[in-house]
């Protein structure tokens, strides 16, 4: 991912077993493990990827 | 016939139109979106670790749920409505019936369990009372 423009990875989650993301694009869900991580974005963004 | 010094020239003023043109576009990119940690919840230990999976948002015009299943058919609903506070909404024990990673939908404090088309069989699949 470093080598896209833009990118910068700066941790990951392990043992992700989920993700969705809400249908406003404001927050990322992430199983992992026995937790729930909710993200969010410091800027409005649209994400484009998908969970699948 | 173009001169040496001609091509020289030319090659020079396409190379730096290209240069522009690229400075120009960094230029105008979009900042890269930056996330980061808005709120996390420790869920109940499941039986077998790292459990939990098929997770699914359901929302309505005021209220936004995750449920997440485990392969003991646990289904486990957080209330995510306020996404700085997540709570634990409650677990329920999905009938034997309900297939793993059919979609769940939260209406009104009833989990709905959506069966897909290929595997009716005539029967309404019963609603999930969880409140």
């Amino acid at each position: 991912m470093t080598r896209h423009p833009g990118c910068n990875v700066v941790g990951k989650f392990e043992n992700v077993t989920g993700m969705e993301i809400d249908s406003t694009q404001s927050h990322i869900y992430l199983i992992s493990g026995n937790e729930l991580w909710i993200l969010g974005g410091r800027q409005h963004w649209h994400a484009s990827f998908s969970s699948k | 016939m173009l001169a040496p010094a001609k091509i020289w020239t030319s090659t020079g003023v396409a190379a730096a139109v290209i240069f522009a043109a690229i400075w120009a576009h960094s230029v105008r990119a979009e900042p890269s979106p930056e996330f980061h940690v808005v709120s996390n919840l420790k869920l109940p230990p499941t039986v077998v670790p790292n459990d939990y999976h098929h997770l699914h948002i359901s929302q309505t015009d005021t209220e936004q749920f995750l449920t997440v299943i485990d392969s003991k058919n646990v289904m486990t609903i957080v209330d995510v409505t306020n996404g700085s506070s997540p709570t634990l909404a409650g677990q329920v024990q999905l009938p034997a019936s309900v297939a793993h990673g059919d979609p769940v939908f939260l209406m009104g404090g009833v989990a709905l369990i959506a069966q897909p088309e290929s595997r009716k069989l005539g029967l309404q699949r019963p609603s999930l009372f969880w409140t």
